[in-house]
């Protein structure tokens, strides 16, 4: 790599770390004025503040919005040169039936608005192959230019089409990711394959080029979007692009804040949802009108305890059958069957306040399922479960879809 | 024992010789279980061995399975599933019918993998699963019941716990469009129902304590965590269809000319805005459900007026049943549409054969072919509402017209053939192989024709669901107007759809994840090793043409799998698929050619001994 | 002015107070070597919180590490040479003045430089180099012009010619000319309180305080660093350019003094 691209990439990664969050915010050309893109300057100047290394647009908003990018410590401009009509699908209007891509800048214009780096797609999949000879020819002349100007190439290999398959998609990959390298990118932006392993298989194909793992959607999860990003790292990722994850959020600084947690402070997923100071002691909060009695909560108890799909033995209750509405008893430590105890078998954890039971004292004689208001301390043969916080991260809490259940700290 | 127990089966056939009441439990053999999985598989496997070719449906000799999967009853996402396999008496066909719900759970739980019921009870009947045990009980008591009663009356009679499946007072009349229900939901195609009515087995009750235990839990949770996680990841999964059910797609398929209306004479509906998902969303529906482990919960409960039996609530509707008793019969009115919806629930009919019934009887009604005396004087010109609400009320209950209809619109239209002599009376009878078509026009995407006409069970549109990518824009869309690459396309799709109803996972689960993730989750829970998501997709293949095998040797070839006349050779009148027919004898030659087969539709030695079929 | 160059022209110009530190390091070309001006010593005075460095080709290549990263001076690349500074001390001391553009925009933007310098002389002795240097001066600028690349212009008296009474006025009509030819910046020796406003108003873009190692004219006024930089501030003026005679390890707290002076705080 030469100077000018070594110089330019290391203002994007950064070079403490390798590492970079950028925001992509180019989804204005390709999907239309969605949410967040609207109104883009509002959004972006909200973005900015949560410092990001790098943000991309489109050749026309870079030019509109190049003030948000001065001074030393702005975040680099990146600008998409191609466009495509593959993302848009029915959640936008005129859903795509066939997948095209175009150009719509080059690296020498890019280089006059002022762009670190610039970014275009390489797809896998057509069903015509003369569409794939001919999208890699496009990326390719990006490629040849961009080595001209010394302006880093960043491509975003992605399969998609009628020949990706629900069998071959992790593999493709791979595959593009490499034949992104191969024809010239400086950097990659890629899609997650869902698991740590097959990602390392992406990490390996990429032969050392840096790689940003994408959002895509935007997930309601704060906890999902950041493991997706650690397990990433973990075998080798070099950080995000998030799009809609960002621009989307109410407080898109916030996610900018967490993203730089995890990336560049090497935070765990623990300590940001944390955030800073752990709380000890929480409680379970039950919203009820957001359950849909799927039960999961109640299966996960179960699981992640005993390891089988005891649903009787969680400890916490849904009760309800069609129409519903359901109803959600959680253990709110009141301690009804620590007083109910005979023997002090029970007692309130005084660091965390769960209700620990304790084995060797206990009789089985079953008083304090009795005293519990809501039925939610079991005796199965000859153990107690009650709910134990999960040591702080509610199962329950992570694995309910709905949002029905969360934690209250005090 | 088997050697499958605690590695997420339980390890137990039960098969139950109605007559004479008596029960034998069978290890359910490992072997067999690896290259057949559960559910479809299974149930394909067992009845293709057990079943002597030409039974009729209706008749003692046939057989009806009822099969779970290995991820039934676990924290896999949707791992909720079970099917019910028989012989179809709509179709002739083999059939298996999928259904969500807490029953599949209940039955594995209780120490089944799958029940094989043959034979006919004396009376009717109801089965008790219980911790490994079956018996059979008199049910008389519930006989013309509706579901919900049924189910009502049942957990009463045994206890809260059990879970239930039944058929409705339509079922017990062997209307070849009955299903098997549950919860309000529904193993609804094909007519499972009227053979669970030639059994006189009314329901069958299951609880148990033999949770499901799987091979390698450490793993398991995790596979579990990361596949559900791509399900809260994907904008179709997590956004579309719990905000607004399966019916989020009702505008778009619209927009594209493929909402077939008035009995398929057109592709667009002029009162489609009425009937969208954003509409049933703002107007009736009071709450998402989800069934058992579900995370996507599409399911919606809508507040009506005056519903059936006192009911003023009712499950859904879902898309399938918004566009067969509205778009497809002209109708925009969502109250009319729930309550009839509610009819067919409760009665135990298939909306979508009930729907293409109605809007059958509404096109012969128009054309004359059918006068007022022969519909007990009901006005049956489409967009009726409230005649649409009295036919299906007649079909639901077998009576008046409502029996000329209550066995599909196959037999209908051969029926009035037969009374009239008109020839006209055939041609707008839309099913394939006597199963009523869906609602998405082939005409406006070439490949679900194909889809249609190749589907193992008749008109289906689940088993090849080429729409996301022709109509929707998924997976960078698939061109509609093409034929070329559709046969490959189809192929895929019916593969991994195998695969799907053979694990015990809903089709919308599989929006959001891949093969890879089924094949951890499979892994884990059962300790089998596939070694690659292309080997499971094998799987798929073999259970494919292993019903391929069952319909062959029923009779079935190329020559039956075609599409309804109208959509071969009367172009689309209207709608931005105006002018287009399906073109699809090249599709299905590349079909059989890609699939291995002949130019019958035969699967060739070759691919059989490949697929270890042979 | 286009997007690339106002972006450029901010990674060194705070967005701020609008002002600039600069470093000059490209002497090497032009005088050879100065004692202790290792990697380690730019890399020492890079960390004071300066805004930019100027270097050549040659160097821009071997020193990129220092410019990598946000948080580091932004790499100015020096577009000429000349003899001008080789004075008595030096063992070819200039005879004649000679001046050249060696390197291009295109090559200062294939280095990812964020910006590039040329020097403009007033007070020759033939006027034919004063022509040739303005003629070589607005070349570069049009270059500038179409790659979007700021360009600092370094305005030097120089000669007989100028004298104390003609140094304001000569200053004022090589700065003007510099803005004309097309200018983002300008870096000019000072001039006094009044003279610096004067060239300050007369040029209409950032200029900054010139620290020459030497006496370049006969009329160049004296220069305290530490006094006058405040008073040209108060004047209008944007900033400072170090000469070579800076760079050395010893010398970074001194130069994050400077710094603290013009960026205040």
């Amino acid at each position: 790599m030469g100077t000018g691209k070594d110089v330019r990439l290391s203002k994007v990664f950064d070079p403490s770390d390798g590492r970079a969050v950028v925001v992509a915010a180019d989804h204005g050309m390709m999907l239309g004025p969605i949410q967040g893109v609207l109104e883009l300057e509002k959004t972006l100047q909200k973005v900015v503040e949560g410092k990001p290394d790098a943000i991309l647009l489109s050749p026309g908003q870079a030019e509109k919005l190049s003030h948000l990018f001065k001074g030393r410590m702005a975040p680099s401009l990146l600008v998409r040169v191609d466009w495509t009509n593959t993302f848009r699908d029915r959640t936008y209007t005129l859903p795509v039936r066939e997948t095209f891509f175009g150009t719509v800048s080059s690296p020498r214009h890019a280089l006059k608005l002022g762009a670190r780096a610039v970014v275009t797609y390489l797809f896998l999949g057509y069903e015509d192959e003369e569409m794939e000879a001919r999208h890699l020819s496009l990326v390719s002349k990006y490629a040849s230019e961009c080595a001209r100007v010394e302006l880093p190439l960043i491509v975003e290999p992605i399969p998609l089409g009628p020949r990706v398959t629900k069998a071959n998609n992790a593999e493709l990959v791979a595959i593009a990711a490499r034949v992104a390298v191969e024809a010239g990118a400086d950097a990659l932006k890629v899609p997650y394959t869902g698991d740590p392993e097959s990602f390392s298989n992406v990490v390996r194909a990429a032969a050392g080029v840096p790689i940003l793992v994408l959002g895509g959607y935007r997930a309601l999860s704060r906890r999902d979007l950041l493991e997706v990003i650690v397990e990433t790292m973990e075998v080798g990722g070099s950080g995000v692009v998030f799009g809609r994850n960002v621009v989307q959020a109410q407080d898109p600084k916030r996610v900018l804040e967490d993203l730089r947690a995890i990336v560049h402070e090497k935070k765990s997923v623990r300590e940001v949802l944390a955030g800073g100071e752990a709380p000890k002691k929480i409680k379970l909060g039950a919203q009820p009108e957001r359950c849909s009695g799927c039960l999961l909560c109640t299966a996960i108890c179960s699981f992640s305890h005993e390891g089988d799909h005891n649903l009787s033995a969680g400890r916490l209750k849904v009760e309800g059958r069609w129409p519903g509405p359901f109803k959600l008893a959680v253990c709110t430590q009141c301690g009804r069957c620590v007083e109910a105890c005979p023997k002090k078998a029970l007692s309130v954890n005084p660091a965390f306040g769960f209700i620990f039971w304790n084995e060797e004292r206990c009789d089985l004689c079953g008083r304090c399922v009795e005293a519990c208001p809501f039925g939610v301390i079991k005796l199965q043969g000859s153990k107690i479960r009650v709910c134990d916080l999960c040591g702080g991260t509610p199962e329950c809490v992570d694995w309910c879809p709905r949002g029905a259940l969360r934690v209250i700290t005090s | 024992m088997s050697t499958l127990r605690g590695r997420a089966y339980a390890g137990n056939v039960l098969r139950i010789y109605l007559p004479e009441a008596k029960t034998r439990c069978e290890e359910l053999d490992e072997k067999e279980a690896k290259l057949f999985l559960g559910g479809k598989g299974l149930g394909a496997y067992i009845l293709y061995k057990n079943l002597e070719p030409h039974v009729d449906p209706l008749s003692e000799k046939n057989l009806l399975i009822f099969a779970t999967s290995p991820l039934t009853g676990t924290i896999a996402p949707t791992g909720n599933r079970f099917c019910v396999v028989t012989k179809s008496p709509l179709t002739g066909t083999f059939l298996d019918s999928h259904c969500g719900g807490p029953f599949g759970i209940g039955m594995k739980e209780a120490g089944f993998d799958a029940l094989v019921i043959s034979g006919e009870a004396d009376e009717l009947s109801l089965l008790i699963l219980e911790d490994g045990k079956a018996s059979l009980m008199g049910a008389k008591d519930l006989e013309g019941m509706t579901t919900l009663e049924t189910e009502e009356r049942v957990r009463k009679k045994l206890g809260d716990s059990f879970k239930v499946a039944c058929i409705g007072p339509a079922g017990e009349r062997k209307a070849l469009i009955a299903g098997v229900f549950s919860e309000m939901r529904a193993a609804g195609r094909g007519g499972a129902g009227a053979v669970m009515g030639s059994k006189r087995l009314k329901a069958i009750a299951a609880r148990g304590g033999e949770s499901v235990k799987v091979h390698d839990p450490k793993a398991f949770e995790r596979a579990a965590w990361r596949a559900h996680r791509m399900v809260r990841m994907h904008e179709v999964t997590a956004r579309h269809l719990p905000m607004y059910g399966s019916d989020n797609i009702l505008e778009t398929i619209n927009e594209s000319g493929a909402l077939p209306t008035r009995n398929f004479q057109e592709g667009t509906f002029e009162s489609a805005s009425e009937i969208s998902g954003t509409e049933w969303r703002n107007m009736l529906w009071i709450r998402d459900t989800g069934c058992s482990r579900c995370p996507i919960s599409c399911a919606k409960v809508s507040k009506i007026e005056k519903g059936q039996n006192g009911m003023s609530f009712m499950e859904g509707p879902d898309y399938e049943s918004i566009w067969a008793l509205g778009a497809l019969c002209g109708i925009g009115e969502k109250e009319a549409i729930a309550r009839a919806n509610l009819l067919c629930d409760l009665y135990g009919i298939d909306t979508i054969s009930t729907g293409n019934s109605v809007a059958y009887a509404m096109e012969c009604y128009e054309k004359g072919l059918l006068n007022g005396d022969d519909v007990d004087n009901l006005d049956m010109r489409f967009g009726n509402s409230l005649a649409m609400l009295e036919l299906v009320e007649k079909i639901s209950k077998g009576s008046g017209v409502g029996k000329l209809f209550e066995n599909g619109v196959k037999r209908a239209s051969e029926n009035l053939y037969a009374k009239k002599g008109d020839v006209a009376c055939l041609r707008f009878a839309m099913h394939v192989k006597g199963m009523e078509l869906p609602g998405y026009d082939p005409r406006a995407a070439q490949g679900m024709g194909l889809g249609y006409a190749t589907s193992d069970r008749g008109g289906c549109h689940l088993r090849a669901y080429t729409a996301g990518q022709e109509l929707l824009g998924y997976g960078g869309g698939s061109n509609p107007r093409r034929t070329e690459g559709k046969a490959r396309l189809v192929i895929e799709k019916q593969n991994e759809k195998a695969v799907v109803d053979s694990s015990g996972i809903c089709f919308y689960a599989f929006f959001a994840i891949t093969l890879k993730e089924v094949r951890a989750l499979l892994e884990a829970a059962t300790g089998f090793e596939f070694g690659s998501s292309k080997n499971l997709e094998k799987v798929g293949e073999r259970i494919y043409n292993l019903t391929r095998l069952f319909n062959v040797r029923e009779g079935f070839r190329s020559s039956d799998d075609t599409l309804p006349e109208r959509l071969l050779s009367e172009p689309m009148s209207s709608g931005p698929a105006k002018g287009l027919v399906v073109n699809l004898g090249p599709m299905l030659k590349e079909y059989y050619q890609l699939r291995g087969w002949d130019e019958e539709g035969v699967p060739t030695k070759e691919k059989l001994v490949e697929l270890g079929l042979a | 002015m286009g997007t690339g160059r106002e972006l450029r022209k901010s990674e060194f110009i705070d967005q701020v107070d609008k002002r600039s530190v600069i470093l000059q390091a490209s002497h090497g070309l032009m005088l050879g070597p100065s004692e202790g001006d290792d990697i380690e010593a730019l890399r020492t005075i890079a960390k004071t919180g300066i805004d930019g460095i100027i270097v050549t080709r040659g160097f821009a290549n071997r020193y990129s590490s220092i410019f990598r990263g946000r948080n580091s001076p932004a790499m100015l690349l020096s577009l000429d040479w000349t003899n001008a500074f080789r004075g008595r001390d030096h063992p070819l001391p200039m005879a004649r003045l000679e001046h050249m553009f060696l390197s291009s925009v295109e090559e200062a933007l294939s280095l990812g430089a964020s910006g590039v310098t040329a020097y403009f002389f007033i007070g020759h002795e033939d006027d034919e180099h004063e022509a040739s240097n303005m003629e070589a001066l607005s070349a570069a600028c049009r270059d500038c012009d179409s790659l979007e690349m700021p360009i600092l212009v370094q305005v030097i008296p120089i000669g007989e010619r100028v004298t104390a009474e003609n140094y304001v006025d000569s200053l004022a009509l090589a700065s003007r000319m510099a803005v004309e030819a097309g200018a983002d910046i300008l870096a000019v020796p000072y001039a006094g309180k009044d003279g610096h406003s004067r060239i300050v108003t007369a040029a209409k873009v950032p200029v900054l305080l010139l620290d020459l190692e030497m006496k370049m004219s006969k009329g160049q006024p004296e220069f305290n660093i530490e006094l006058d930089t405040p008073d040209a501030i108060r004047a209008g003026g944007s900033g400072l350019v170090l000469g070579r005679h800076y760079i050395e390890r010893k010398n970074a707290p001194y130069i994050e003094r400077l710094v603290k002076l013009v960026h205040g705080g």
